[in-house]
């Protein structure tokens, strides 16, 4: 367990949060190396996607380059990226 | 991204009790070998401040990794803002580092000897799974594969190419991995 501390940009995101309510994705970038089986796997499995959703996405990754695979708030959206790269997906977390 | 391959001799399979794992001697020895070096890849950084090291707290980012293949064990979401890439190493990369290297250190512990069966519960599988992948971003990275196309070099080689090697060890991780998947409930 880690202990986090709190540092001055953590209260900016709270004010960028306030001023504007755009929702934040995360995005999984095309990359060569990860199977179409592996990233079909990981999107039904952490976010709880069904079989054609996730290969849906997995083909928009593939085809398109990439994908927004979740929307939410920052944190979430955060979270969500660490979960990807925890698994090896190339993830990256912006504003929409 | 790559498709997979089939065809492992032994390697995973499911069968009523979960997901099983042989490994034929060389096999085993190979993977052991690959495995334990990831723990040395993913080394933590130090913490160069003296009291936070002291206190053992991390109050400052961690620089970008140098390693191409470490970077791409620890990818930035945040390509374009700098400031906020910082930010995240600084609070998760300690966290993402020790969660592989403690992945990688119980498949280790877990390689079948030959002739055994590993019976993999739904923990192990996914630490295998990350393991495995997490070898094939490493060795991936190192033959310079950036995109579809370079990937699909690698197939056809001239003999006396010096990647071969890895190529073949490479190879032999995608099928063993793709079975995996496969075998997942």
């Amino acid at each position: 367990v880690s202990v986090t501390a709190v540092s001055p940009v953590d209260v900016e995101d709270i004010e960028e949060t306030l001023d504007d309510d755009r929702p934040w994705v995360t995005i999984v970038w095309n990359d060569p190396i990860n199977l179409m089986s592996y990233v079909t796997y990981v999107f039904q499995k952490l976010f709880g996607y069904s079989e054609v959703k996730a290969r849906k996405l997995m083909l928009d990754v593939h085809r398109k380059g990439r994908a927004s695979v979740s929307v939410g708030t920052r944190e979430e959206m955060e979270r969500d990226a660490s979960r990807l790269h925890a698994y090896g997906l190339w993830a990256t977390v912006a504003q929409d | 991204m790559a498709k997979g391959r089939r065809q492992v001799p032994d390697g995973f399979r499911r069968t009523g009790a979960g997901v099983e794992l042989r490994l034929p001697r060389l096999e085993a020895a190979l993977l052991s070998e690959l495995v334990g070096q990831i723990e040395v890849l993913l080394e933590p950084p130090p913490v160069e401040d003296p009291l936070e090291a002291m206190v053992g707290l991390r109050d400052t980012a961690p620089p970008p990794p140098d390693d191409p293949a470490l970077a791409r064990l620890l990818p930035d979401p945040y390509p374009d803002d700098p400031l906020a890439s910082g930010d995240f190493r600084r609070r998760r990369t300690d966290d993402m580092i020790a969660r592989k290297r403690d992945a990688a250190r119980r498949v280790l512990a877990s390689v079948p000897a030959p002739g055994e069966v590993l019976l993999l519960d739904e923990e192990s599988a996914q630490d295998w799974l990350t393991t495995l992948n997490d070898l094939r971003l490493v060795l991936g990275t190192r033959l310079e594969l950036t995109d579809d196309d370079s990937a699909q070099e690698l197939d056809g080689l001239p003999a006396d190419d010096p990647r071969r090697p890895v190529v073949a060890v490479y190879g032999f991780l995608t099928e063993l991995l793709d079975e995996l998947i496969t075998a997942l409930p």
